[in-house]
């Protein structure tokens, strides 16, 4: 998704009073349902809260019930009732799930000129775009009045102007007697802009929500762009992407085997979290290049346990704290799908900067000092941070070179190979010599898996046995056998 | 109270030389075992010579009953002396371990050892006296069972200086980290390759100065006992098992037809493993009150491969990290040359009907020489070892 922002060009006084209102009007509307917010905060809490344990803006919404609503009548938003109800609860969703903020104690109550927020491209509600092919210029029709608004007008009418609205009809627009609830101003754009403005005349798909933005007397219309991206070829490589100690973050590329194909880093001097975009912009690029599936260390829950404190207690802390780290994984997630690329996969961190990446021995013991491992098992050494982008990336590769533990067990009908997982339970006829016929039981869990997929979909285990079985059918060889004593 | 004292050593050269200026003497004789560590002057050929004859000659004069101060004046008079320093020089570490655990450590300029008891480090009382106007340091001390001393060469606490430590690694760092992979039942030679191997890593590949490092580790005898093969006369079955069965320590059998034989004489059962660790390697089996059943010729002679590894100074940790595998050869190799301080070999001399075949490589001779090889290097790691035939 990408934003453009365009400028309105010098609207009338009359349009700029129309707007000026609209501001006003929908700052206090949604000041009002934030004072309400605050008042019920408990209420909100409880009861809208998601089954998953955060709070979401479409469980939000149902708050706003139709006695709200009405209120907001008041402050004439009819014409942003929607948009008001999703811009209110996802701020107020994302204030909640924000641990490390203020939550609501830091709500803002007094909002000057919020930015108006259209929910929808529509002709008829919310805003919408006009194009003048013959001039190659461009319009912002917005709704901002509602019916009893006095400013309303009728159409002056410009005559010699043709236009038509950016839609998939592209129907002309006409002038009618009625008064209007919008205004139409033309926009003023860049080179740049205007690619993506040529982009929605053919394709209209792709102009989705909007802002209506006043910054120094002038206004503006931030519109979300949607474009539908070519998928990139599908990764054959892993990148590691974590937290450094020295570095602001340190990345492996290794290849389906494990094997390093490319290091680095990603350092900027006195970080500051609007350096992230330059730094997934780096990362980004690197992972295409590469054709990588991106890794990440997963801190939601876990630590990654990279702080240090050494004998004479001294702290050391990463560069980069885990609000960032997980901001800088959004950016990252964005930005790989606007390059038709797949999202980043986000693992558990624990362990990976006390794991040896040559032995894969783990140890608290392995950290030597707040930069250097040294392998207690193999007496390897590495800087932490880069054990730890390398362990991340390779998570995927050790999670499927786990052996499938088949139990065999000695029972009174005999030898019997047990692995409930995949159901299998085998009885050979001759346990010294029963290896074609294992396999060949193991083919017929694969293929009755298949044939009853519907029902195996209904089991609280499918993900584990889909997961099983798919390893399965990719090597054989991932089968160990253990002795039940 | 008699224990067996438990050696192995590493060493690093400089980068760039082909010989190691540092050098490890070890002399077993009846009582006890004296190691002596020197670290030649310099580097190369030199510095090889100095350690050398410096080692060479402590060793022997020790062993065979000459005081320090008589070695020490000896050196200081037969060292050739270094044009570029006008200086015979080496610096060394002697260290004699009793069987009753009494040690006698001298040290002469070389980083203190590292004395370890569970895994912790124990610091020694040191007396200094002059010899030859060298500064020697002397200590006296009981060992106990799993005690273990570290000796190493100032190589090794210079590794990382310039690299990724700033002022090297410390003999405090390298004491710390002795500690932090100390595991009970830690082989000596997985104690002395990991420290090694740290010096190697931290000196990024290119080692600043010769590094040895000498690991010993003092153990309750552990006699493990080998039955391989069944007798030639089958009238012998019965005494062969009895005295197998009746031996001290643990027990091993080598060869499906030798269990049957076990478990027929004793009524124990054989109960057959499906471990397939190894499609190469037979599986084991169990038999009551045997610790290990694995078969005989293919698995002796994996494990002898594993030996043969085991003794190669040339191999690094993880050629024979293979030993801590679960199939039979792996545990077979492991009881032998880790857990071991005295094997004893009962040799069956039947011939195996099954091997009769003109197509089948194993024969009786490769048997028997396969357990005179692994005797061999059995013997080269201090292990005492009796081969009987039946």
């Amino acid at each position: 998704m990408k934003t453009i922002e365009l400028k309105l060009y010098k609207p009338s006084s009359n349009k700029r009073n129309i707007i000026d209102e609209a501001l006003e009007n929908y700052s206090r509307a949604y000041a009002y349902l934030m004072n309400k917010a605050y008042i019920e905060i408990d209420n909100i809490k409880q009861n809208y809260k998601s089954s998953e344990g955060y709070y979401k803006t479409r469980d939000i919404v149902k708050w706003i019930d139709k006695e709200t609503l009405k209120k907001l009548n008041r402050f004439s938003a009819e014409p942003f009732k929607d948009s008001i109800k999703l811009d209110f609860s996802a701020v107020l969703a994302g204030l909640l799930n924000n641990k490390t903020a203020k939550g609501i104690d830091g709500i803002q109550t007094n909002f000057k000129e919020r930015p108006i927020y259209f929910c929808r491209y529509s002709k008829n509600r919310n805003y919408s775009l006009l194009y003048d092919r013959e001039n190659n210029k461009y319009y912002a029709k917005l709704y901002l009045m509602n019916v009893k608004n006095e400013k309303r007008k009728k159409a002056m009418g410009n005559y010699n102007r043709k236009l038509d609205y950016i839609s998939e009809d592209k129907e002309p627009y006409i002038e009618n007697d009625k008064k209007r609830s919008f205004i139409m101003v033309p926009l003023a754009f860049g080179k740049w802009q205007e690619e993506y403005l040529k982009e929605a005349v053919n394709n209209p798909d792709i102009l989705k929500t909007a802002r209506l933005i006043k910054r120094n007397k002038e206004y503006y219309l931030a519109i979300n762009i949607v474009r539908n991206v070519e998928e990139a070829p599908p990764p054959i490589n892993y990148m590691g992407i974590s937290r450094g100690m020295d570095k602001t973050i340190n990345y492996t590329v290794v290849d389906n085997r494990g094997n390093i194909l490319l290091e680095g880093y990603e350092s900027v001097a006195a970080f500051s979290k609007d350096k992230l975009n330059i730094i997934a912009n780096s990362l980004v690029n690197i992972a295409y290049k590469n054709r990588c599936q991106v890794i990440v260390e997963k801190l939601t829950d876990k630590g990654d346990n990279l702080s240090y404190k050494d004998k004479q207690g001294r702290q050391y802390i990463p560069t980069i704290n885990c609000s960032n780290y997980n901001s800088l994984h959004d950016i990252i997630s964005n930005k790989l799908k606007a390059n038709g690329m797949k999202s980043p996969i986000r693992v558990s961190a624990v362990r990976i900067f006390s794991t040896c990446p040559y032995c894969n021995h783990n140890s608290k013991s392995n950290r030597f000092s707040n930069k250097i491992l040294l392998c207690t098992s193999c007496g390897k050494t590495i800087e932490v941070e880069k054990a730890g982008s390398i362990n991340l990336a390779r998570k995927l590769l050790h999670y499927s070179s786990e052996k499938i533990l088949i139990i065999v067990k000695k029972t009174n009908k005999g030898i019997v190979f047990v692995n409930e997982d995949i159901g299998l339970k085998y009885y050979p006829d001759n346990p010294f010599d029963c290896q074609k016929e294992f396999m060949g039981e193991i083919d017929k869990i694969i293929t009755n898996f298949y044939e009853n997929l519907n029902l195996e979909k209904e089991n609280e285990n499918y993900k584990k046995k889909l997961s099983l079985i798919k390893r399965l059918e990719a090597d054989k060889s991932t089968l160990k056998l253990v002795e039940e004593n | 109270m008699s224990l067996f004292v438990d050696v192995d050593y590493a060493s690093l050269n400089k980068y760039k030389e082909e010989l190691c200026g540092d050098k490890v003497e070890v002399l077993r004789n009846d009582n006890s075992v004296i190691i002596v560590l020197a670290d030649g002057l310099g580097s190369g050929v030199k510095a090889n010579i100095l350690s050398t004859l410096t080692s060479k000659i402590i060793g022997t004069m020790l062993s065979m009953g000459s005081t320090i101060e008589e070695a020490v004046e000896t050196i200081a008079s037969t060292l050739p002396v270094c044009k570029v320093r006008d200086l015979a020089y080496s610096t060394f570490s002697i260290l004699q371990i009793y069987e009753n655990g009494e040690a006698y450590l001298v040290e002469f300029d070389n980083p203190s050892a590292i004395k370890l008891k569970r895994g912790k480090f124990v610091p020694t009382d040191k007396q200094e006296r002059e010899i030859e106007g060298k500064l020697i340091k002397e200590s006296r001390f009981m060992m106990g069972p799993e005690d273990v001393i570290i000796l190493i060469t100032d190589g090794a606490i210079h590794a990382g200086v310039g690299e990724c430590l700033n002022l090297g690694w410390q003999w405090e760092n390298v004491k710390e980290y002795a500690e932090r992979i100390y595991k009970k039942d830690m082989s000596v030679k997985s104690i002395s390759n990991t420290l090694l191997s740290a010096c190697d890593s931290l000196y990024a590949g290119k080692a600043g100065d010769d590094t040895t490092v000498v690991a010993v580790k003092v153990r309750n005898a552990q006699p493990v006992n080998v039955l391989i093969g069944p007798p030639l006369d089958n009238n012998l079955d019965s005494y062969v098992v009895d005295k197998f069965i009746n031996q001290k320590g643990k027990k091993v059998i080598c060869g499906g037809t030798t269990a049957q034989i076990v478990s027929k004489v004793t009524g124990r059962e054989i109960i057959t493993s499906f471990n397939y660790i190894d499609p190469s390697i037979p599986p084991t089996a169990r038999i009551e009150g045997i610790d290990l059943t694995t078969e005989g010729v293919l698995t002796m002679y994996k494990a002898l491969e594993y030996a043969k590894k085991y003794l190669n100074p040339d191999n690094l940790l993880q050629d024979f990290s293979g030993l801590n595998k679960e199939d039979g050869a792996s545990k077979l190799a492991k009881l032998l040359l880790e857990e071991s301080t005295e094997v004893n070999f009962l040799v069956g001399r039947a011939i195996n009907p099954a091997h009769q075949n003109p197509d089948f490589p194993i024969n009786l001779g490769m048997k028997l020489k396969l357990v005179n090889d692994m005797e061999n290097h059995l013997k080269q790691l201090g292990k005492k070892v009796f081969v009987e035939y039946f």
